[in-house]
C-alpha cells in the first residue's frame, strides 16, 4: 500500500509499489544502514581559529544533536586551550542526553608553517589541545562520544528480522471506505478531492479505518508472532526472561517459538520451535534412532552410559533413542553474548518445556557446513 | 520526479524534520502499530530521521588518498570516498575523472585539491560545496593544511626534521 498520504496515516505499513510504497527488505537495509552509521560517525565537527595565547573562536560547528555550538573554550596557557561541552544535548526531539567523549583527532591548518600539536579527551566532557606554537591558528577538530539513546540497532527504529510486507492493507482501508462511501451515497459525494463534501468523506473514511485496524490489531496480539501491546503480557505468561537490553522483536521471537511449542513434541514440533527461537542458526534436529530395537542402549538405572549430568532422580535412566541434538551454526566469535544467551539460556528452557521429562537433549554447533564441532556432552563449551 | 524536501547531505542543513519526522508526528488515534512485523510506529520513524539527520550533519564530504611524486610528476590519487561517488582505482592527479578532486604538485609533499564548485546527489539535486573543515594524516610524517578557497585545500607534509617530506603518502578527509 502508499506509506503515506491522507488515507494512509501513521503507522507506516511496509509493501505496496516502488512509487508509493516502501518494502520490508528496503526498510531493512535502511535501518541496518542507519545503525552501522550511526556506531561509526564521528560526534562532532568543529573548526577552531585562535590567536594563540588569549583568544580562540569556534567559527564553525556542526554535530550529531544539531543546533549551535555549545561549547566554551578557554586558553590555560598560550598555546593550550581547553574545550567542554555541557553535561546534557537535545536531539532533534528536543530529547537530552550525556555526552561521553571518547575520543578525537586535530590538524592545524598553519599554512606553511610547521607546529606540532595534539588533542586529548581528558574527561567526560573536555578535551586539550596544545600547539607547539603560540602563533595564530586555524584547527579542524574532530570528536568522537557516546551520544543519544542506547543503540540497540535495527530494533530502534522498527527493524526486526522477520519484517516482511503487510498483506491485510494492499489497498488503504481508508481509501475502501471512501470508494464505499462513494458508492452508497453515489453522486451526493460526487468525485471531488477538494472542499468540505471531500474532507467529511476522507474523514469518516478514516475513522472506518481505524475501527478495520483496531480489530485486525486485536487478532495480531492474540498470538505472540505478531504482538505488540500484549507482547508483555504473552512474554509473562509464557515465561520468557527479558533483559532489559533485549529489542522488542527478540522477545516476539522467543515468545513465538515458546508458543509453537504447545503443539507436543513430535520432531516437526521441535523442529518448528527451533526454527522460531534460533533462526538462521538452526540447522537440524538430530535423532539416534537405530533400525533395531535391539540395537538401542537401553540403560536402567544406574549406569555409567550417560553423563551425570541427566540424571533426574535415582541414578541416570535414558536410552539412545530418547536423546535429541539440535545442531546450529557456530557464531564468529566464540565469545558472542548474545549467542551464549541464545543457547545457555533461551534454548534450554524452552526445551525444558517442549520435550517430556525422559527425552534428554543437547546441541552442537556445525561450522556451517554439516560438520559437528561438538557432541551433545561436549558442547560448545568444550571447543 | 517527485523531488526531494531539502538540500544535499554535504550542505549539513537537514533536521529530523527534513525527513519526516515531525515533532508531533503520531499514530492515528495514538494506537500503535498493528502487525509489529509489517508496520513501523510514529516513534521509531522519528527515531530513524532523528539518526539519519545526525549522521549527516557529521559525514565527511570526501576522504582522499594522496601519493606524493616528487620531485617532478603530478601526485597520485589512488582513492576517493566521497558523498557523491567512490573511486578505488587511482587516477593522476592533473586528469581527474568527472566529480573527482584533481591533484596539484606545489613542491615536496605539498598537494593542492581541488573539487567542482558544486556537486548533485543521487537525485540530481546540486548544491554548492563550501569546505570547512579538513583533517589529515600521513605516513610517517607530520602535515599541516590550508583552506584556498571554498573547494579547494593545500596539505603540505614534513619529516621529523621539519623538512619538506618527498614522496609523501597522505589522507584528507574534507568537512563541509
Amino acid at each position: 500500500m502508499a506509506i503515506a498520504g491522507g488515507f494512509c496515516p501513521l503507522p507506516l505499513r511496509l509493501g505496496g509499489s516502488d512509487e508509493e510504497g516502501w518494502s520490508a527488505a528496503q526498510f531493512m537495509r535502511a535501518t541496518a544502514d542507519v545503525a552501522a552509521a550511526r556506531r561509526t560517525r564521528p560526534f562532532a565537527i568543529m573548526t577552531i581559529e585562535g590567536d594563540g595565547s588569549t583568544t580562540a573562536t569556534v567559527t564553525h560547528y556542526r554535530s550529531a544533536h544539531g543546533g549551535p555550538n555549545p561549547t566554551t573554550i578557554v586558553y590555560q596557557a598560550p598555546g593550550e586551550i581547553l574545550i567542554t561541552w555541557p553535561e546534557l544535548l537535545p536531539d532533534d526531539h528536543g530529547v537530552e542526553f550525556p555526552a561521553s567523549l571518547t575520543s578525537s583527532r586535530i590538524t592545524f591548518g598553519h599554512g606553511s608553517a610547521l607546529v606540532a600539536a595534539k588533542a586529548e579527551v581528558t574527561s567526560r566532557r573536555t578535551v586539550y589541545l596544545e600547539s607547539s606554537s603560540s602563533a595564530a591558528f586555524t584547527a579542524t577538530l574532530v570528536i568522537f562520544a557516546e551520544w543519544g539513546p542506547e543503540l540497540r540497532g535495527i530494533g530502534d527504529y522498527g527493524g526486526a528480522p522477520d519484517k516482511r510486507d503487510d498483506e491485510s492493507e494492499r489497498v488503504p482501508y481508508a481509501f475502501q471506505w471512501y470508494q464505499e462511501l462513494g458508492a452508497t451515497l453515489g453522486s451526493a459525494f460526487g468525485d471531488q478531492r477538494t472542499g468540505a463534501v471531500h474532507a467529511k468523506r476522507l474523514a469518516t473514511a478514516r475513522g472506518l479505518m481505524a475501527v478495520q485496524r483496531s480489530e485486525e490489531r486485536l487478532r495480531c496480539n492474540a498470538t505472540p508472532a505478531t504482538a505488540s501491546a500484549l507482547l508483555d503480557r504473552w512474554a509473562e505468561t509464557l515465561l520468557i526472561p527479558i533483559a532489559p537490553s533485549d529489542p522488542e522483536w527478540l522477545t516476539r521471537q522467543r515468545c513465538a517459538a515458546k508458543f509453537a511449542a504447545v503443539a507436543g513434541s513430535s520432531i516437526e514440533a521441535i523442529e518448528n520451535a527451533m526454527t522460531g527461537l534460533l533462526g538462521d542458526r538452526f540447522v537440524s534436529v538430530q535423532t539416534h534412532y537405530t533400525d533395531a530395537l535391539s540395537d538401542q542402549t537401553t540403560s536402567t538405572p544406574p549406569t555409567t552410559l550417560w553423563d551425570e549430568r541427566f540424571d533426574l532422580g535415582d541414578g541416570v535412566w535414558a536410552s539412545q533413542q530418547s536423546h535429541i541434538t539440535v545442531r546450529v551454526t557456530r557464531p564468529g566469535d566464540p565469545k558472542d553474548a548474545a549467542f551464549r544467551d541464545l543457547m545457555h539460556v533461551q534454548f534450554p528452557r524452552l526445551m525444558s518445556d517442549l520435550v517430556p521429562a525422559w527425552v534428554t537433549w543437547g546441541w552442537s554447533a556445525t561450522d556451517g557446513g554439516g560438520f559437528i564441532l561438538g557432541t551433545s556432552l561436549l558442547g560448545y563449551d568444550g571447543l | 520526479m517527485t523531488e526531494p524536501t531539502g538540500s544535499p547531505a554535504w550542505t549539513g542543513t537537514a533536521d529530523a524534520t527534513t525527513y519526516g519526522g515531525h515533532a508531533d508526528k503520531r499514530d492515528y488515534q495514538a494506537q500503535g502499530v498493528v502487525n509489529p512485523q509489517t508496520d513501523i510506529s510514529a516513534a521509531e520513524f522519528k527515531r530513524l530521521t532523528a539518526d539519519i539527520a545526525a549522521s549527516a550533519r557529521t559525514a565527511a564530504f570526501s576522504r582522499v588518498s594522496v601519493t606524493c611524486v616528487d620531485p617532478a610528476g603530478p601526485p597520485v590519487v589512488t582513492s576517493v570516498w566521497q558523498m557523491t561517488g567512490r573511486n578505488s582505482s587511482g587516477y593522476a592527479g592533473d586528469a581527474a575523472p568527472t566529480g573527482m578532486p584533481s591533484a596539484a604538485r606545489g613542491g615536496d609533499g605539498n598537494v593542492l585539491l581541488t573539487w567542482a564548485t558544486s556537486y548533485e546527489d543521487d537525485y540530481g539535486v546540486a548544491a554548492d560545496l563550501t569546505i570547512r573543515g579538513v583533517d589529515v594524516s600521513s605516513s610517517g610524517g607530520i602535515e599541516t593544511w590550508e583552506i584556498v578557497s571554498a573547494n579547494s585545500v593545500r596539505v603540505r607534509c614534513y619529516n621529523g626534521a621539519a623538512a619538506a617530506l618527498a614522496d609523501a603518502l597522505f589522507t584528507v578527509t574534507v568537512y563541509t
